[in-house]
């Protein structure tokens, strides 16, 4: 997905472990052969992540030769129609399927599948869309291992399982991306070491109901992003069932179940989409665009002070629990991105039916 | 009055070889769902064109609209321009050569087969009432796009029921598009979440269901299903026991042969769950080899050997995932009571051929 989180931070303290190796060095130029393009997002010194569920891997692209698009003021009115336009579909055959920005150089990518599976990459540049070719880039891959447990079919040879990639962050080093399986409903998690090796980690990521608990779930996670709690790096999570969910990284173990605490209920029938962090002034802020409530807005420091009183249970107080939100004047947001250190862009179903491009700042903080 | 008439005659003449010489200096163009492409002569200068998706009838329609993406290639005696995606059928573009407009339209054949429902798993007439997913086959494949807008629950007042289902920004589809996992919103099926409390489970016991796919949900090219795909069913009450391979019943073959060995689950398991989680081991423990074939609706599975079975003792070797239609699996219930202790699953079972 489209978080770029702790990087910069922990690029910082990471920096010595690249000064004598480039992070591009297992890099080779070609067609990396994506078959989807499911979730994506910027690491370090330009890489962007693809999330290829179809083929089951992990592409890392070394766009730091892109040049930089102009955004002086971004704004496409009409994102279906231009693509519409220019793929040769219509509209409903369309699905833009997440957006990414290069904090490098605020380029913003937008990645679209079309109904036949082909998925395209493009760059917002002058308020419209350029394809970004594929076929020959400097690129590394990794596969997802155990994806989809060998192969099952049915009588006719059809495939029956799915491991879908529902989001993907990079922070510490680590490519972190969550799924969803057709098979089971459950929550993996997996956290892949870039440079890419033979080693990852997959976790089990669980909900524990300290706000209200008798039941204890195992529902995958559909949208996360990592983030400072108390001089800690945690991942922020949301699942398909239940809202915002905290867990410490440091307790994410390979082939462990870790158990997160809740730490907001956002109101019923509702699933955070994207998750980015902005700050002003001193003050950190996590934005969540939502499936079905407005934009909305938590200050970090709240949720820092809420998981220091989660070391007994809550009460449940209400319909929504849990840290203070406050809700924006954004409404039907579907995806979400931090632009630089002052703006968000983001892409918005408007009153007239049509899905726009946008950009927003920090006063809204 | 004669003159006239020859007069009127010679005209329409001029006329047509007017027309004719129109066309003969037209650029003559072919197409197909895959191409565009353009005849030239050698001492023709070479024409541009581009591709417009819809009607275009003059130029100045071609301001703020962007082109068909695609590649552009020429040889001696043509020009051919490839889309990224081929072309939709039964959909207008338009060519734009030198200012004029070349509309064209792909027609669906007349053979075209239209995308239907093959099946979907479980095909029961009830089912619990915290009941978790489906998993729909289609005969082609499916625009996953907007697909939750065509699939909607109706309860037996002829209402939709809100929020019912799961809709997931990429919905769950297999690789080749066909088969879709369609899950029942979770939130409600889950006791205690936020949903559940609010809305209540989405399937009210006693209640007759209709699932519907509407028609016009559209395949990969674009096309419409063309008719309704409907499957009704009764809840019963919610199932909240795990399976346990205990109860499993099975049917053994005899040593020296390689019959089939039956295992009746005793329940409908969930299909997607059994997929490569179950192994047959033989008295060493390694992987004695076979293939499973999947009867979900009938409660079974069966497993036929690629060797003979020995006259030996065998084990039958279960992940944990493999759950029923309400989410329960072998290690714990979908929405475990934490105030309850839990035993460790029985994952193996040993059985003896004779």
């Amino acid at each position: 997905m489209k978080k770029i989180l702790l990087t910069i931070v922990l690029g910082l303290f990471l920096s010595p472990l690249f000064a004598n190796t480039s992070i591009t060095d297992g890099f080779v130029t070609g067609n990396p052969e994506i078959n989807s393009i499911n979730a994506m997002t910027f690491g370090p010194e330009s890489i962007l992540f693809i999330g290829d569920s179809q083929g089951a891997q992990i592409i890392a692209i070394d766009m730091s030769t892109a040049p930089k698009a102009n955004n002086e003021k971004v704004s496409i009115p009409d994102m279906e129609l231009l693509l519409s336009e220019l793929l040769g579909a219509d509209s409903d055959q369309l699905q833009i399927i997440d957006m990414a920005v290069n904090p490098a150089n605020q380029n913003i990518y937008i990645g679209a599948q079309h109904s036949s599976g082909k998925s395209f990459l493009f760059l917002v540049n002058n308020d419209t869309l350029e394809m970004v070719p594929l076929s020959s880039v400097s690129y590394t891959k990794t596969a997802v291992s155990n994806a989809i447990a060998a192969e099952a079919k049915d009588r006719r040879g059809r495939p029956l399982r799915k491991w879908a990639i529902s989001d993907i962050a990079f922070s510490d080093g680590q490519v972190m991306l969550s799924g969803l399986s057709n098979a089971e409903f459950a929550s993996t998690f997996r956290s892949i070491p870039f440079p890419f090796t033979q080693k990852q980690q997959e976790s089990s990521l669980e909900i524990y109901h300290a706000a209200h608990g008798q039941y204890e779930t195992a529902s995958p996670i559909k949208a996360f992003t990592t983030v400072q709690i108390n001089n800690k790096p945690h991942l922020i999570a949301s699942y398909t069932c239940t809202p915002l969910v905290v867990f410490p990284i440091s307790e994410l173990k390979p082939g462990t179940h870790t158990k997160g605490r809740t730490v907001a209920e956002l109101g019923n029938s509702n699933t955070p989409l994207d998750i980015i962090e902005m700050e002003k002034e001193g003050t950190r802020y996590i934005l969540m665009a939502n499936t079905n409530r407005a934009l909305m807005k938590i200050k970090v420091a709240d949720i820092e002070s809420f998981n220091d009183s989660l070391t007994t249970p809550v009460t449940e107080r209400s319909d929504t629990a849990g840290v203070d939100f406050i809700n924006l004047p954004f409404v039907n947001v579907q995806q979400l991105d931090k632009l630089n250190e002052t703006e968000f862009v983001f892409i918005q179903r408007e009153a007239d039916g049509k899905l726009a491009l946008k950009t927003s700042n920090n006063r809204w903080l | 009055m004669y003159l006239t008439f020859v007069k009127r005659i010679i005209f329409c003449i001029l006329l047509i070889l007017k027309t004719l010489e129109g066309v003969a200096q037209s650029p003559r163009f072919s197409f197909t769902s895959d191409a565009v492409t353009l005849e030239i002569s050698k001492n023709q200068n070479t024409p541009t064109f581009k591709v417009y998706k819809g009607v275009l009838t003059a130029i100045d329609q071609t301001d703020g609209k962007k082109a068909v993406l695609g590649n552009l290639t020429e040889s001696d005696t043509s020009i051919r321009f490839v889309p990224l995606l081929p072309f939709q059928k039964n959909s207008d573009y338009t060519v734009v050569c030198e200012n004029e407009m070349y509309p064209f339209k792909i027609g669906l054949d007349t053979s075209y087969e239209y995308l239907h429902v093959e099946t979907i798993y479980p095909n029961t007439t009830t089912l619990p009432s915290n009941f978790l997913k489906w998993y729909i086959r289609f005969s082609k494949p499916v625009n996953p796009s907007k697909i939750y807008d065509h699939i909607h629950l109706i309860d037996n007042n002829n209402t939709e029921v809100d929020r019912a289902l799961l809709p997931l920004e990429s919905p769950l589809l297999s690789d080749d598009g066909t088969l879709l996992t369609l899950w029942i919103e979770p939130g409600r099926q889950k006791r205690d979440l936020g949903p559940n409390k609010l809305l209540g489970e989405v399937l009210v016991p006693n209640t007759s269901y209709t699932l519907v796919i509407d028609k016009a949900l559209k395949d990969h090219q674009g096309i419409p299903m063309n008719i309704d795909y409907t499957h009704s069913f009764t809840v019963t009450t919610s199932d909240r026991i795990k399976p346990t391979i205990t109860s499993w019943e099975l049917r053994l073959p005899e040593a020296k042969t390689k019959d089939v060995l039956h295992i009746n689950f005793q329940e409908i398991l969930d299909y997607g769950s059994l997929q490569n989680t179950i192994q047959v081991l033989d008295g060493s423990g390694n992987e004695f080899e076979g293939i499973f074939t999947l009867h979900t609706n009938q409660k079974s599975i069966y497993f036929t050997p690629s060797n003979y079975w020995n006259k030996e003792s065998y084990k039958i070797s279960c992940k944990p995932v493999i759950e029923d239609i309400s989410g329960n699996n072998l290690e714990r219930l979908f929405d475990r009571d934490i105030t309850l202790k839990t035993t460790p699953p029985l994952l193996e079972r040993s059985f003896g051929i004779e």
